[in-house]
């Protein structure tokens, strides 16, 4: 099941959503393309509408949008025929096993029910969910359901997959292995994948694009390394030696730059002119340098440095 | 470590259509409600009755054959006393003795078809209540019966009876069952996926919520078509195989019809209110009470109204008379029962039920809006 695309997998365009006073969204406008894009926003940053409406489950007031060319607000049906969804919530259908669940979701996705149940325990190995999937799922721990929830999205082999905190409850070594499977999915399977997580630590991971919604509003979207560029030139040095002589001797020379938090020198610059007094120093001074480097700010700072933008526009209010 | 770990692969095979994709919900929830051994047992008790409708059947259709037997034997009787008496050649010494010796009985092949009409005639008079067979005579509204049986004829006779025997089916031994199997099946049907959140797993499908209700309604109906329509038409077909012949489907052919109309008064708002109770609570067990309780209280009810309006008179005689159609709407069971009465053609007015389908389809409409915006909230937060 294959649908024509043309553009971004995923066009939003000044979409409005209010629930009864309540602005979720704010005339939030984003495009997705191909690979792994993270969707970042604090609780209550409308990401869950966001996704809802993706899937055409929600209404909205004004805007419009298309996914994988279809239309947002007549093609839902559609739309939800090639798109795989994992709920954030520990949600499950009781009374059936994890096979079951799995084969389940495949059939109302339109496969034949034999096929379902082959693919679904194809989709359970490819998962890591051994025979503990005959048992019934109500009997599973939060990290076997969340497998099972994988599991169920990709089972009908979506052109798009909505992972909504899709490594919650997992331990350490399965978090890696879920997040090597997405990674397997977008890259060698040809999958957009729109990862909605609190996690910072796997968008970094895995995610090519970024788009951080704050109250209703999409306040910074583009690649990783886009948003990872400082706004001015810095580069990072690692010495071994006294990094505060050397900060010194910088100064003097004109070289303007700081200690940062690792121990090492932050240069405010990236003039080749300015680097060549760096090895001077560093040659006068008897210092190692062990990396130079282009500084990048970390999604940490980037998404801190949105909420603090967002803080200051409310309160020019 | 499976055996044989084909990776992820991508799906190359075809895809259903989107049409009946719903009855993977209710496939799903029948499975499941049959893993309980509680409706395991409901669906085998359910059962029985049939075979003492079955044995209602055998009985009416073995009543009816002797009728027709002693009909033909009674009119060669009547015609040879006739030619007794008439025949002026007889001496009357042997005029009286051939009177005494008159049998009482004659073998069939000797009837004289010729007859016949008076036969039917002289006996059509003679059907009582007491002619009617045993167990059919503590069955409830038999007076119906009887007047088709003293004054039709016998193929009006028949689906009267017929009609009568399904209804009385489907009104009180299957009525009682429907409330305990619906009372076990339905409650947990939404309640449960409200707790568990599943209906977020089905609506990020391509299911819509008219489908979604569709799967879930359907779940009862198949209980219900399995304990009522099913049987009834096992009924109707022992009720062929035990007839004269075939020729009986001619005269009898709207009562399946009859049965599974019957089956729809009884199963569409009867699902849907309970359906309807489920949506509003995440606990399946409140459901459960609210269900019995509005089935209890309306019987209730109905039975204290009915009871205030009984005259001194029918008290004294035994002759307990029901009350007018309009107060069958305190209980949903008589609402129900009434308008399967008059589906089964045991109420001939419309006119009578018309309050009381009115009635069944402002529960279904209600309990369906109400169904729609309750599985629709969790998508809203």
């Amino acid at each position: 099941m294959t649908v024509e695309k043309s553009g971004p997998l995923v066009r939003i365009e000044n979409i409005v959503k209010y629930y009864g006073s309540t602005c979720a969204l704010d005339h939030a406008s984003l495009q997705v393309g191909p690979g792994i894009t993270g969707l970042l926003g604090p609780n209550g940053a409308g990401k869950s509408t966001l996704i809802k409406i993706i899937l055409g489950l929600v209404r909205f007031q004004t805007g419009e949008g298309q996914i994988l060319g279809l239309d947002l607000q007549r093609q839902g049906r559609r739309i939800r025929e090639v798109t795989g969804y994992m709920p954030e919530d520990d949600c499950y259908i009781p009374g059936m096993s994890g096979v079951e669940v799995v084969q389940f979701s495949a059939v109302l996705a339109g496969l034949p029910p034999i096929e379902a149940l082959r693919r679904a325990h194809e989709i359970l190995d490819f998962c890591g969910v051994q025979q503990e999937r005959y048992r019934d799922i109500e009997t599973y721990s939060a990290g076997m359901r969340q497998k099972v929830k994988f599991a169920s999205a990709i089972v009908h082999d979506p052109q798009l997959l909505i992972l909504d905190e899709p490594t919650s409850f997992l331990d350490p070594e399965e978090r890696e292995d879920l997040l090597n499977r997405i990674k397997l999915l977008s890259h060698d399977f040809g999958k957009a994948v729109i990862l909605c997580t609190h996690i910072l630590r796997d968008v970094q991971m895995v995610c090519d694009e970024v788009i951080i919604l704050l109250k209703g509003k999409v306040r910074m979207s583009g690649s990783m390394e886009t948003l990872s560029r400082p706004s001015e030139p810095v580069t990072e040095l690692q010495i071994e030696g006294d990094s505060a002589e050397m900060i010194r001797r910088l100064e003097l020379s004109g070289v303007h730059c700081q200690s940062n938090v690792a121990g090492g020198i932050r240069v405010l610059s990236d003039r080749p002119a300015d680097l060549q007094t760096v090895w001077r120093v560093a040659n006068e001074l008897n210092i190692s340098v062990q990396s130079i480097a282009p500084a990048q700010n970390s999604l940490e700072e980037i998404f801190m440095t949105a909420v603090r933008e967002e803080a200051g526009a409310h309160a020019n209010q | 470590m499976p055996i044989n770990n084909l990776g992820y692969r991508k799906w190359i095979g075809p895809f259903t259509g989107s049409l009946l994709r719903w009855t993977a919900i209710t496939q799903s929830g029948i499975t499941i409600a049959m893993k309980s051994k509680w409706i395991q047992r409901m669906l085998l008790i359910s059962f029985l009755p049939v075979v003492y409708i079955g044995t209602g059947f055998f009985f009416f259709e073995k009543f009816m054959e002797d009728q027709s037997r002693s009909r033909r034997v009674a009119g060669t009787i009547e015609a040879m006393r006739e030619r007794i008496l008439e025949d002026e050649r007889i001496p009357d010494e042997i005029r009286r003795q051939l009177m005494e010796e008159l049998p009482e009985t004659l073998d069939d092949e000797r009837i004289p078809d010729a007859l016949q009409q008076r036969i039917d005639e002289a006996l059509d008079s003679q059907i009582s209540h007491r002619d009617l067979p045993e167990p059919l005579q503590g069955l409830p509204d038999v007076e119906k019966v009887i007047k088709s049986l003293a004054t039709d004829e016998p193929r009006v006779a028949r689906h009267t009876t017929w009609c009568w025997m399904l209804m009385t089916f489907f009104r009180y031994p299957q009525g009682l069952l429907m409330l305990i199997m619906v009372g076990l099946i339905v409650p947990p049907l939404i309640a449960r996926d409200l707790r568990s959140k599943a209906i977020l797993i089905y609506f990020s499908r391509p299911i819509g919520r008219f489908e979604y209700l569709l799967g879930k309604l359907a779940i009862p109906a198949t209980f219900l078509f399995l304990i009522t329509a099913l049987p009834g038409l096992i009924l109707y077909l022992f009720g062929i195989l035990l007839s004269p012949g075939f020729f009986v489907i001619a005269d009898t052919w709207d009562i399946p019809f009859r049965i599974l109309i019957a089956t729809a008064v009884l199963v569409i708002p009867t699902s849907l209110l309970a359906l309807m109770f489920s949506s509003l609570t995440h606990e399946s067990r409140f459901a459960t009470f609210a269900w019995f309780a509005i089935w209890g209280l309306g019987g209730g009810a109905y039975f204290v109204t009915w009871a205030t309006h009984l005259k001194p008179d029918e008290l004294e005689s035994g002759r307990l008379a029901t009350l007018a159609p309009q107060w069958s709407m305190l209980s949903i069971f008589n609402t129900v029962g009434d308008v399967q009465a008059w589906v089964f053609g045991l109420q001939p007015s419309f006119a009578a039920v018309a309050p009381l389908v009115g009635l069944l389809a402002a529960i279904s409409i209600f309990s369906f809006v109400i169904l729609l915006r309750r599985i629709q909230a969790p998508l809203n937060v």
